[in-house]
C-alpha cells in the first residue's frame, strides 16, 4: 500500500492550506497592522479560556440535538490527573498518570 | 520551566508535552492504516495538514468518500480556533521580521501555544524566536515520526485506545490548564476559576447545537468577552 491516490493528495494539500492560513494569517496581519487596544484586553483571557474549552469538550459526549452526556472514562481519568497536577506540577507526570489510569479503566470497564 | 529563552531550553521545555503527541500520533497512524491509507499518505498528512483533530476527521471522511469541499469545510471549522491561538502569540513577535513571524505561525500548534503561554509566567512576559521555533520544530518532527510509526505498526496493534494512549493529550491539557491558572499572576484567581466554570457550562450547552470544533471557538470568544466585561467593570 505504498501508492497514493490523487484524491488523497488533493485533500492533504487543500486541508494543509486551510490550516496553514489559520495559523499564519494572524501573525502576518498583526505584524503589518499592529494591535488595537480592545484586542489586547480580549486576548489576555484566551489562554485559560481555550485550554479549559479543550478539556471541557473531552469530558462530554455529543449527541446532536439532545443533551450531551458525561464521558465517564475521561472524567474518571481526569481526577488523578488533577491530583498529580496539584502535587507535582510536572506535565510528564500528569500525562503518564493519565495514560496509565485510562488503560486501567478500559481494562476494567 | 525557567526564564531562559534559548533554543536548547525550547527543546527541554517541550520534551514533556511530546509524549502527548506521540500517543495521539501513534493512534492516528494506526487509525489511518486501518482506513487503508499508506505510510506515505499518513506521513504527508502529518507534515502538510499538521493538525491532530483535522487528520482524524479527514481519515473518517475519506473512508466514507465524503465530497472534497465538505472535507475542507470540516477542517476549516476545526482550524478556525488557531486564528485565536496565533493571534494571542503573535503580539510577542511583532519586533521580529515578517519571515520569522511566518515561520513561527506555520508550525504553531495548540500544544506549543499552551506551552508558550505557560512560559510567559516565568520570563516576565517575553518570548523569543529561538525558544518557540525550537519548540515548534521539535513538536513537528515528533508528530510526523509518531504518525508514521503508528501507520507502520497499524497491522500489529488493532486497538490503540486499549492502551490509553489517546488520553495523553487530554491529560496534558489538564496539566497545562492547571499550570496556566496558578502561574498567571496577571489575573485574579477568582476570575480565572469563574472563566473555567463558565467555559465548562457553555461547552455543555454548546455541544447540543454545534460540533465540538466550533464549540471550542465560540465558547472561548464568549468567555473572553465575559472576562473583559468583568475587568472593565472592576476598573470603572
Amino acid at each position: 500500500m505504498l501508492s497514493l491516490n490523487t484524491y488523497l493528495i488533493a485533500v492533504i494539500i487543500g486541508t494543509g492550506l486551510v490550516s496553514w492560513l489559520c495559523r499564519v494569517l494572524p501573525f502576518v496581519l498583526l505584524k503589518r497592522f499592529g494591535m488595537p487596544r480592545f484586542l489586547t484586553n480580549f486576548l489576555a483571557f484566551v489562554p485559560v479560556a481555550i485550554m479549559a474549552a479543550f478539556v471541557a469538550s473531552n469530558l462530554f459526549v455529543r449527541h446532536a440535538g439532545s443533551l450531551p452526556t458525561l464521558n465517564v472514562p475521561n472524567f474518571l481519568a481526569a481526577i488523578p490527573c488533577v491530583i498529580t497536577a496539584v502535587l507535582t506540577r510536572s506535565l510528564l507526570a500528569i500525562a503518564a498518570v493519565g495514560v496509565v489510569t485510562m488503560a486501567l479503566i478500559r481494562f476494567l470497564m | 520551566m525557567n526564564n531562559s529563552l534559548d533554543s536548547k531550553t525550547g527543546l527541554t521545555d517541550t520534551l514533556p508535552t511530546v509524549f502527548g503527541y506521540i500517543g495521539i500520533g501513534l493512534a492516528f497512524g494506526i487509525v489511518s492504516s486501518a482506513a487503508h491509507i499508506s505510510a506515505l499518505g499518513a506521513l504527508l498528512m502529518a507534515l502538510i495538514t499538521y493538525s491532530g483533530a483535522a487528520q482524524f476527521v479527514i481519515v473518517s471522511m475519506f473512508a466514507i468518500h465524503s465530497p472534497y469541499l465538505s472535507i475542507l469545510f470540516s477542517v476549516l471549522m476545526l482550524s478556525a480556533r488557531m486564528l485565536l491561538t496565533s493571534m494571542t502569540v503573535a503580539p510577542y513577535f511583532t519586533k521580529d521580521s515578517m519571515r520569522r513571524n511566518i515561520i513561527l505561525g506555520s508550525l504553531l500548534t495548540d500544544e506549543t501555544f499552551a506551552l508558550s503561554m505557560n512560559k510567559l509566567n516565568y520570563t516576565d512576559h517575553r518570548l523569543s524566536f529561538q525558544w518557540l521555533n525550537a519548540s515548534n520544530i521539535f513538536a513537528y518532527l515528533a508528530w510526523a515520526a509518531a504518525c508514521l510509526a503508528g501507520n507502520l505498526l497499524g497491522g500489529l496493534i488493532s486497538n490503540p485506545e486499549q492502551w490509553g494512549l489517546d488520553y495523553a493529550l487530554v491529560s496534558m491539557f489538564i496539566g497545562l490548564l492547571y499550570l496556566q491558572i496558578i502561574g498567571d499572576r496577571g489575573e485574579k484567581l477568582g476570575l480565572q476559576f469563574t472563566i473555567v466554570g463558565l467555559v465548562f457550562v457553555l461547552t455543555y450547552i454548546g455541544l447540543i447545537f454545534m460540533p465540538s470544533g466550533i464549540v471550542t471557538l465560540v465558547v472561548t470568544v464568549i468567555a473572553c468577552l465575559f472576562g473583559m466585561g468583568v475587568r472593565a467593570h472592576a476598573q470603572s
